[in-house]
């Protein structure tokens, strides 16, 4: 990253990160404030409504890497780079009829831990804790190191400081206001961003035409147009299902499913994904363009703010700046929360304290937010460049839980054995690709190796599940 | 792939293909440009300074990955993706009566 290279004038910086720093935090106090329960604080008393639930599944899925990531992928992988970055759209699409099916099964339900603790038992369970808090952690963590990163690349904001602040702001409105006050301020945050890349694609556009970006690709990077282009071609359904795994597994959904009111989650999970669709083919667009506007690149993962500074100037540096820090936020509050409520209900409520009052698993799920920020600060704070690397070791783990989430909400037959060997091969023969062959192959092979024990064990399988084993009282 | 340099003074990078086709790729005061999309083949990068300073010529081999593998791979990724679908849509429709 060109860390010598400053968009934005510091003070200007200082004051935007003030200025929203004091809203989202008023907005959590504001919005929190009629929580009583744990069910208040963790699922919003599960009456979100549609634009909520819409702009909330967008939002939290519009992370920095989607503004960031999206135009390096464009610029390294071309126009099936951009394609595959915008696959992870079906992650949320097909979570929709699962939304559906989760809340009519689990009418009570709080967490995805609670599904296959019901469904699978304690050993899958133990297995499903171990892989999604590994993901979610180093999600969180990569999430909090990049705003150190880029607010320092945008704005000369220090690293330790712009990191900092980023995540003192959604501890203290996620802490106040639960989940609440995350979907509320997604809202806000994902018209700001949506704005912003529109905004930024009709400016482009005004600079230089469709043909010409084509004919500048063509006499320089013929391979982005490659219909053929081989790393491409393999990054495509790798990048898909690593996104399918994501969403499938991730309590930061599950509790979304569970918050919306009965009738929203799949038409809120299916919006939200159609709106999530096209920004990174937006955001990849923008990298595409910078040769035709003669936009010198000298690391990928600064194209996007490199071309938008080029072509919107003062206002676009501006404008980067606020959707970097909305994209941030919106994600390290979803994770914050839903990590939380996760280690709330499945260890603190579940294994330690079975015995605890509404009003101390939210006492608990606050303080244990603030833990997790604290733990993330420690972690990011000494800057260690390859960690946040680390979460895409995370691809065959994710992967290795579709099929048994998939047969486990909708096949009788699917069973306790099929579900931890499809996790623990699936994993364990995806990370042995990841290492032997590269990361491109990965999620892939993990998918495949648990689809195909699932599918197995599944067929053996004497037993048939009780559904109503899952409609577990609160 | 990123290709750097140091320089005290502004420099321009220039890139010649396979067919012999010279075209430059940077100039300014920047240490580095990041290259991509690059077809097949032998490229030369030579790098040259304001004052007329060049450094010595850097060959530059590109070579993608196997076509066919890509295909294999995708077309695993295709299938494991269709019977995902299949599963959630035919499960929606039937809402979990297997067996």
């Amino acid at each position: 990253m060109a860390e010598d290279k400053v968009f934005l004038d510091p003070t200007v910086g200082w004051i935007l990160l003030a200025l929203f720093s004091a809203l989202w935090i008023g907005l959590g106090v504001y919005w929190g404030r009629r929580n009583k329960s744990f069910e208040d604080h963790a699922l919003a008393g599960r009456n979100v409504g549609l634009a909520l639930g819409t702009a909330t599944a967008a939002a939290t899925w519009i992370t920095s890497n989607t503004t960031m990531l999206a135009p390096q992928f464009a610029l390294q992988l071309g126009i099936w780079g951009m394609l595959a970055y915008s696959t992870a759209a079906f992650g949320l699409i097909l979570f929709a009829p699962m939304a559906k099916r989760i809340r009519h099964l689990m009418p009570h339900g709080y967490t995805s831990g609670d599904f296959f603790r019901l469904r699978y038992g304690r050993v899958a369970w133990a297995i499903f804790l171990v892989f999604t808090l590994f993901y979610s952690l180093t999600w969180l963590v990569s999430m909090a190191m990049a705003g150190g990163i880029l607010l320092e690349a945008l704005a000369g904001i220090d690293y330790v400081w712009g990191m900092s602040v980023i995540l003192a702001v959604c501890v203290i409105y996620t802490m106040r206001g639960g989940l609440a006050a995350v979907i509320g301020t997604d809202f806000i945050q994902s018209l700001i961003i949506i704005v912003g890349i529109c905004v930024t694609g009709f400016a482009v556009l005004q600079n230089v035409s469709v043909s010409e970006i084509h004919a500048n690709l063509t006499a320089t990077k013929p391979a982005l147009l490659d219909v053929l282009f081989p790393a491409a071609i393999m990054a495509i359904f790798n990048n898909l299902l690593f996104g399918l795994g994501e969403v499938f597994h991730n309590n930061v959904w599950w509790s979304r499913a569970f918050a919306f009111r009965d009738g929203v989650a799949s038409k809120a999970f299916l919006m939200g994904g159609l709106v999530w669709l096209p920004i990174p083919v937006a955001a990849g667009f923008i990298a595409l363009a910078s040769g035709a506007l003669g936009v010198a690149v000298p690391s990928a993962d600064m194209v996007g703010p490199l071309v938008i500074a080029e072509v919107l100037g003062g206002v676009g540096a501006v404008a980067i700046f606020i959707v970097v820090f909305c994209s941030l936020a919106s994600s390290i509050d979803s994770l914050l929360a839903a990590t939380s409520d996760l280690i709330t209900e499945d260890i603190w409520r579940r294994l330690l304290h079975p015995k605890t009052s509404v009003e101390g698993l939210k006492r608990a799920a606050q303080w244990v937010t603030l833990a997790l920020g604290v733990l993330t600060w420690l972690v990011c704070l000494p800057r260690i460049g390859t960690l946040a690397t680390v979460l895409f070791f995370a691809g065959p783990l994710v992967g290795s839980m579709i099929w048994p989430i998939v047969t486990g909400l909708y096949w009788r037959s699917a069973n306790t054995v099929g579900a931890v060997g499809a996790m623990v091969l699936g994993a364990g023969i995806g990370l042995y690709c990841y290492f032997a062959i590269g990361w491109y192959v990965a999620t892939l092979i993990a998918t495949a190796v648990s689809m195909v024990w699932t599918l197995g064990a599944c067929a053996f399988a004497k037993g048939r599940f009780d559904w109503t084993r899952l409609k577990e009282a609160a | 792939m990123h290709v750097g340099w140091t320089s005290d003074e502004p420099v321009t990078l220039t890139l010649t293909d396979p067919q012999g086709t010279v075209r430059p790729v940077y100039n300014g005061t920047g240490d580095g440009i990041f290259l991509s999309g690059l077809a097949d083949g032998d490229y030369a990068l030579g790098l040259v300074g304001e004052s007329g300073a060049r450094a010595d010529p850097i060959t530059l081999s590109v070579e993608h990955q196997s076509l066919s593998q890509a295909l294999w791979l995708a077309g695993l990724g295709a299938l494991v993706f269709l019977l995902t679908v299949i599963v959630i849509l035919r499960g929606t429709r039937g809402e979990g009566t297997d067996g």
